[in-house]
């Protein structure tokens, strides 16, 4: 055999035998043409002879602990062995094999210090979370609400006849008048509806598919049938009728907060990425405007979710129940409360539910009702 | 100290399971947690198992590999935000592979300490204590025919990852990965059959039992 057909045949040989692990690992297969019987056999018998112990809860528990502690005062266990000088004594010590004298822990020599850090740290966390979801769902909101339903209402205008330029809107708008102030306002309004929507993408994203087309498609149907039926204005607003094609303006005007829906994640994403690079440039003006946005995106979240508080519909308020949880969770988890599973998460997913299915049973009279 | 574990087992929450194999919940996961710690449990309670056993292959004792395993989910959550989610797993592994490089390096500045966990428990014998360091060093005793190369090889198949993920753990190519398992299985099939020979030879020479 020539050497280089050798190389290719012993090349091929290793292939197989990743590819044989590779199916091992994901599904535990454990046979692959090209692999010899041994090879396998010699695979099986590592495995076999892997005696490592898995750790209990216990020990699962105590690391946990060590990690929160690193993780809540945002220091590292260098830090940590340095501020003590016995990092690995108290690890000893901390499992109880062993009476080496105990070494004091961060937490009982530092104990206010480190609650006040603990409780900055719960307050940071919290405010960025929800700035990084009310600047995605405030860009979101103006880019597809605002300028989608510009679009929307050009589409109607071109559908519609002559006779009606100049006439006025339900809304007290005048047909065939693009104003500036008119345009801001729509987008400003867009901007705002955003908001209220990065905030319940944020309470319902833990239980949407992880990422990619399936979530976007999940988000969407949900702010489809919750939003839908506010969009139609319940089938009151006779515009729909008036204006160009009826079903053309319900389709396009409905397809609003679908849209927003499919678009949040991926700017959620893309808003939390650009947060995180922002925040650690060592520009000193990079990071206290950023610090700026997240404390001025506060007021805005409180002014959109005050919008679903006074709205006098039920259904928006129910649409609240997820957000409630959700910070209820987050406070839960600071204050160390214990807080029962059918409150924290079955209650809210119920909520949601309902919110969907009745959402679409008022945009489907609304339709009815426009047609 | 066990009070203080105790009481903080109490007020803890189970976070949902997570499978490590799951890369897009995983990836999910990993965005949740770079927005709210609290996502971060889920995650480092998906991956403690591996990441805990694979600290065990390499060091001596469970205190020293569990003092590994915090730092490697400290040093994660920190680098969290420069992380490619898609492929987490082989990223926390390569965090690993790193931390216990730096545990050999500091350890001659800890040589006292490591003398001290190889003390036998206050809750065993002597005997027992022997019997256990025995069992212990099964896996370390097959992984040391094996060079320093194919040894982080084989132990990270042990800890579940694939060809492709430990390339990207180690910084190499798949095709190295794949040229250095079959050289280390090799070597590991004539361990094996070494150590059937010497088993049967004694079986010979102490007769039947």
């Amino acid at each position: 055999m020539d050497p280089r057909s050798e190389r290719s045949t012993t090349r091929a040989r290793e292939q197989a035998v990743g590819r044989l692990w590779d199916a091992l690992q994901e599904s535990g297969a454990l046979e692959e043409p090209g692999v010899t019987p041994e090879e396998i056999e010699t695979i099986a018998q590592v495995h076999d002879a892997d005696d490592s112990q898995s750790p209990d809860d216990d020990l699962v528990q105590s690391i946990w602990m060590r990690v929160q502690a690193d993780v809540e005062s945002n220091a590292t266990v260098a830090a940590r062995k340095a501020s003590n000088g016995h990092g690995l004594i108290q690890a000893v010590a901390f499992e109880g094999d062993i009476g080496l004298p105990q070494a004091p822990a961060p937490e009982e020599a530092r104990p206010r210090r480190r609650k006040i850090e603990s409780v900055r740290f719960a307050v940071w966390r919290g405010t960025r979370t929800v700035a990084v979801s009310a600047i995605a769902g405030f860009i979101a909101g103006v880019m597809v609400i605002g300028i989608g339903a510009r679009i929307a209402m050009r589409v109607a205008a071109m559908f519609s006849d002559d006779s009606l330029q100049g006439a006025r809107t339900e809304n007290l708008e005048t047909v065939g008048e693009i104003t500036v102030g008119g345009t801001i306002s729509l987008l400003l309004n867009g901007g705002f509806a955003g908001i209220a929507g990065g905030i319940v993408f944020l309470a319902i994203r833990r239980w949407l598919p992880p990422s990619g087309w399936r979530r976007a498609l999940a988000i969407g149907f949900v702010l489809f049938a919750a939003g839908g039926w506010v969009v139609l204005e319940q089938g009151e607003n006779m515009d729909y009728r008036r204006f160009g094609i009826a079903g053309v303006n319900i389709c396009l005007f409905t397809l609003l907060p679908f849209l927003f829906g499919m678009a949040i994640g991926p700017v959620t994403d893309w808003v939390d990425g650009w947060m995180n690079a922002a925040l650690k440039r060592t520009s000193v003006w990079a990071v206290a405007a950023t610090t700026l946005l997240i404390v001025l995106s506060l007021p805005m979240t409180l002014g959109a979710v005050a919008l679903l508080v006074f709205d006098p519909s039920p259904l928006t308020l129910l649409l609240l129940l997820p957000v409630v949880a959700r910070a209820t969770g987050f406070l839960g988890r600071r204050l160390r409360l214990s807080i029962p599973s059918m409150t924290a998460r079955w209650l809210p997913q119920v909520a949601l539910g309902a919110v969907c299915v009745v959402g679409l049973y008022l945009s489907a009279v609304a339709v009815i009702r426009i047609l | 100290m066990p009070s203080q574990v105790d009481s903080k087992a109490v007020t803890h929450e189970k976070a949902t399971p997570l499978d490590p194999r799951d890369r897009e919940a995983i990836a999910w996961q990993v965005r949740a947690a770079r927005s709210d710690s609290a996502g971060f449990e889920a995650l480092y309670r998906a991956f403690v198992d591996p990441v805990y056993r694979f600290c065990c292959r390499r060091l001596d004792t469970p205190e020293a590999a569990a003092d590994a395993t915090s730092q490697v989910f400290i040093n994660a959550y920190t680098g969290l935000a420069g992380c490619d989610e898609t492929r987490f797993r082989s990223w926390l592994f390569s965090i690993a592979h790193n931390v216990l490089v730096d545990c050999y390096r500091s350890r001659h500045d800890h040589a006292s300490l490591d003398d001290a966990d190889d003390l036998p428990s206050r809750f065993e014998s002597p005997e027992e204590h022997v019997v256990r360091s025995e069992e212990r060093l099964a896996i370390h005793r097959l992984l040391a025919v094996l060079t320093p190369d194919q040894r982080h090889i084989v132990e990270l198949r042990l800890a579940g990852l694939t060809g492709g993920e430990i390339a990207e753990a180690l910084g190499r190519s798949r095709g190295s990965v794949d040229t250095a398992q079959c050289r280390a299985l090799a070597r590991l099939r004539r361990a094996f059959l070494e150590q059937r020979e010497s088993e049967r030879r004694a079986e010979v020479s102490h007769g039947p039992a």
